[in-house]
């Protein structure tokens, strides 16, 4: 392997993981706590309210339903707002985040409704409020459905990742298709295809790891 | 507040007056209770027996308005529950400690986390939270499982933490709402045999709530029969199985001596 296709990899990978780490981090910060409203408000939980588990649904579904290609093109004038360009590694991190959010909510808050009921009316009989029902015992209790869904999450980041490219984002997936496949180059192509298969694997096998340290049932 | 005094001079510390509940369902209403009046006096222990679908569970979980009546009060330890708002409910909750059937522990705490959790739901400080964890599991025996998950316990240590963790923040009551239905019989009385001493060195009043009749008959001091929805007969353990009066409490008590006459086979045989 040349010089020149070493640096052109570790520049693409490291783009990658600040692409998908950032992305992930924002998107994990807001999702939760969009998925704690969507559990708490849905019927018959904590603080059932129809409105805003109406909208907020809505608004999750759309976004989920729309194309991550179309919502990054879509997303460029806000994403000039937010960081000033629409080309580049920072430009690719507002579209990711904003397609990840409602798919970590949604994963959040399908982890809370699989929490047993019994132990939310446990807590309720020794007089919790529903704030100390969501920090006590459904977060914790959901904790390892959220790592693995937070896992899901960053895998099919990094396969969206590789879709940044059409607005200039870098990364791999970038890599392989002006190189690998615009140029010819199977060697960049054959590189990039297996840095990506090897760090899928290694982050599925960090999460499940994770898992299982802190599920104690 | 201060509780009523009855003419009788006990001290009631649960008080159902006219508790109805109705649930409405695609095809109508359910009436799950049609007026319940019942009074549990300081200190005794109390068993409220039917069959399933009789309408126990909902009564328990009215007694803490996990489910609200219809209509009717419910008074504990002086206060008329059915009108406090919530903040005033959730601290009147913490006057009753409930066992479940099914444990309901925490799978992410440890046996001792488990019955810190009402106390660190009630503000307490971190060192008196350890000190009182640490009382209550010598009390039920489990000091050496303290950093257990409830994966793994047995099923009767399962639910020493539920009754620890019941007694932790001292509650005037203790509902059980089938505390022993889901454990084998040995281990059934080893809990019982607990509440037994929680209720004499204590003094705490027990609510049982319950399909065994083997539970009601060794240990409470009186019962109530509920049939659909309604409680059909009550008075001291000895009186109504000496003369029951409802159909259920006949089928009950035969269903006892049944046993009886199983354990006394089992007793010839050997």
């Amino acid at each position: 392997m040349s010089h020149e296709l070493f640096a052109l990899l570790a520049e693409s990978f490291e783009q990658t993981l600040v692409m998908v780490g950032v992305a992930l981090a924002i998107s994990t910060a807001a999702g939760i706590p969009l998925g704690v409203i969507l559990h708490a408000t849905a019927p018959r939980q904590l603080l059932p309210n129809a409105a805003i588990y109406r909208i907020l649904g809505t608004v999750v579904n759309a976004t989920r339903s729309t194309p991550f290609i179309i919502l990054m093109v879509a997303l460029i004038p806000l994403t000039r707002v937010i960081v000033g360009t629409s080309i580049g590694t920072p430009a690719a991190i507002v579209p990711l985040t904003i397609a990840a959010t409602p798919f970590i909510a949604r994963i959040v808050e399908a982890a809370l409704r699989d929490v047993d009921q019994g132990l939310v009316e446990a807590a309720q009989a020794m007089g919790a409020t529903p704030l100390q029902i969501v920090a006590k015992v459904l977060l914790p209790e959901a904790l390892p459905a959220v790592v693995a869904g937070l896992t899901l999450a960053a895998v099919a980041m990094i396969g969206y990742s590789a879709m940044a490219g059409a607005v200039g984002g870098g990364g791999l997936g970038d890599l392989a298709i002006r190189y690998g496949y615009e140029r010819f180059r199977v060697d960049v192509m054959a590189a990039t295809v297996a840095i990506l298969i090897a760090l899928v694997q290694f982050v599925q096998s960090g999460g499940d790891i994770l898992v299982r340290r802190i599920r104690h049932a | 507040m201060i509780a009523l005094m009855y003419l009788d001079g006990r001290i009631p510390t649960i008080e159902l007056s006219g508790v109805e509940k109705r649930f409405a369902t695609p095809s109508g209403d359910v009436e799950a209770l049609r007026g319940v009046d019942l009074r549990i006096d300081s200190g005794e222990i109390f068993g409220i027996i039917g069959k399933s679908g009789a309408g126990k569970s909902t009564l328990a979980r009215c007694i803490n308005l996990l489910e609200r009546p219809t209509a009717g009060r419910v008074t504990v330890a002086g206060r008329d529950l059915t009108a406090l708002g919530p903040s005033a409910l959730r601290e009147a909750r913490r006057e009753i400690g409930m066992v479940f059937q099914h444990f309901n522990l925490l799978s992410s705490r440890t046996a001792s986390r488990n019955v810190a959790l009402p106390l660190e739901l009630a503000g307490w400080r971190p060192a008196q939270i350890a000190a009182r964890v640490s009382e209550i599991l010598a009390f039920v025996d489990l000091l050496g499982q303290r950093d257990r998950y409830p994966a793994q316990l047995s099923g009767g240590q399962k639910q020493r933490v539920g009754i620890a963790r019941a007694l932790a923040s001292h509650p005037s009551v203790l509902l059980c709402d089938e505390a022993t239905s889901a454990l084998d019989p040995q281990t059934t009385a080893s809990i019982l045999a607990l509440l037994k001493r929680i209720n004499r060195e204590f003094g705490l009043t027990i609510l049982v709530i319950t399909h065994e009749m083997g539970v009601v008959s060794s240990l409470c001091d009186r019962i109530a029969v509920i049939e659909d929805g309604l409680v059909v007969e009550q008075g001291p353990v000895a009186e109504l199985f000496a003369r029951p009066q409802s159909a259920t409490t006949r089928d009950f008590v035969t269903a006892l001596e049944g046993m009886g006459d199983v354990t006394r086979t089992l007793r010839v045989a050997r």
